[in-house]
């Protein structure tokens, strides 16, 4: 599936507004095509066992960068670490870069127009 | 501009009348289980089976809506349709325990004592606290800002510091990194003060529930209010809220024939 990629010549509050706007046009096109090309079959299905002792590994690009997953199994085959890190794990420290030098403020517009997620940097 | 304004004139108001009327919630919306034990098979035990949190109890059938993430898991595996999840989105308890239902009568949330509800009945000021929470259940508490909610026509507000608020509303499973900013941040807020659970992951650990990592409120910290769901409707969360300021004046009751 290709999507075309929001970009804009500046990197101020106004770009990263109009690189928001580009990516729900963007998204919304992609969710159309997607929905009209769904594979049949059944919506969930059950989990087979798992290897045991196996490391998985999945990268995809996301929202703003990519998606990591990270699966490790033990002897038995159940799960006994998973790591997920999200775009905005790499992009805070972007937003702290953005931020220097600017009066406080500033920060609230910055901050959303950034708009990271604050959920799932504490796991 | 002239479009924006032509636009809005065409879109008209938005806010609900909530809580003196309730909107009617999607066909699809899963609120508060019915249960009719009466149609249940003796040796039947195939909702709990396919409980993914284990938050339904057999013989007779009950769910612990702390628990529950109101999947439907248990109503699609009950072939008697003994269970099936309804459209009330009342689910606000002031207990624990008051959250274990059975499909009959069920007792929502109390308000506050005359004290408190004197200090924050007109002016609530909240710390949210994602201890570990995945932002549904943070995004459904944002929503309540928006024109169609209006949570500030009530004077609820969130604020951006433990020490300007009045409560600390929690999401998430409390992981083992957040406890003690968890912690901090109640003892930070001044008292008195409400605490209040957000989703079955704060409440009960939901599908995270005896991971390692996964440590839920301290026992240390009193909960207020707990609010059910996974995540729970704004609408459940606005009750709830409300019921707690002593601001919806009903018998404070579902009664079992409650849809």
């Amino acid at each position: 599936m290709s999507a075309e990629t929001a970009t804009f010549e500046t990197g101020d509050v106004l770009a990263r507004g109009r690189v928001r706007w580009l990516e729900c046009q963007s998204s919304v096109e992609a969710i159309k095509r997607l929905v009209h090309g769904l594979p049949a079959g059944p919506v969930s299905v059950r989990a087979e066992k798992l290897q045991p002792r196996r490391i998985a590994v999945a990268l995809t690009e996301g929202w703003r960068g990519e998606v990591a997953h990270v699966a490790l199994t033990n002897a038995e085959g159940g799960l006994a670490a998973y790591k997920i890190i999200d775009p905005s794990f790499h992009n805070w420290f972007g937003l702290a870069f953005a931020m220097r030098g600017n009066q406080i403020s500033d920060f609230p517009l910055c901050n959303k127009s950034f708009n990271l997620s604050y959920c799932g940097h504490d796991l | 501009m002239l479009e924006i304004l032509k636009n809005r004139l065409k879109q008209g108001h938005r806010t609900l009348k909530f809580p003196k009327e309730t909107p009617k919630l999607a066909e699809r919306y899963r609120g508060r289980p019915i249960i009719d034990a009466a149609k249940c098979a003796a040796d039947c035990s195939a909702c709990a089976e396919s409980c993914p949190t284990g938050a339904l109890q057999m013989h007779p059938p009950r769910i612990d809506l702390g628990a529950c993430l109101f999947c439907p898991a248990c109503s699609s595996a009950c072939e008697s349709g003994a269970l099936r999840f309804g459209q009330d989105h009342r689910l606000a308890t002031r207990t624990r325990e008051e959250l274990l239902v059975d499909g009959g009568e069920a007792k929502l949330a109390a308000a506050l004592d005359e004290k408190l509800r004197k200090l924050f009945g007109r002016s609530l000021k909240l710390r949210q606290v994602s201890a570990g929470g995945c932002n549904a259940c943070e995004a459904d508490l944002n929503v309540l800002g928006i024109n169609v909610f209006d949570l500030f026509r009530f004077g609820i507000q969130f604020v951006a510091s433990p020490r300007h608020a009045d409560g600390v509303v929690i999401t998430g499973p409390v992981s083992a990194n957040m406890r003690q900013a968890l912690i901090d941040t109640v003892q930070a807020t001044p008292q008195p003060r409400v605490v209040i659970a957000v989703g079955a992951c704060a409440i009960s650990g939901g599908p995270y529930a005896g991971s390692p990592e996964v440590l839920g409120i301290p026992p240390e910290i009193k909960v207020d209010l707990f609010l059910p769901g996974c995540p729970p409707h704004p609408l459940t969360l606005l009750d709830g809220l409300l019921r707690l300021l002593g601001r919806i004046e009903d018998e404070g009751r579902i009664s079992s024939s409650s849809t």
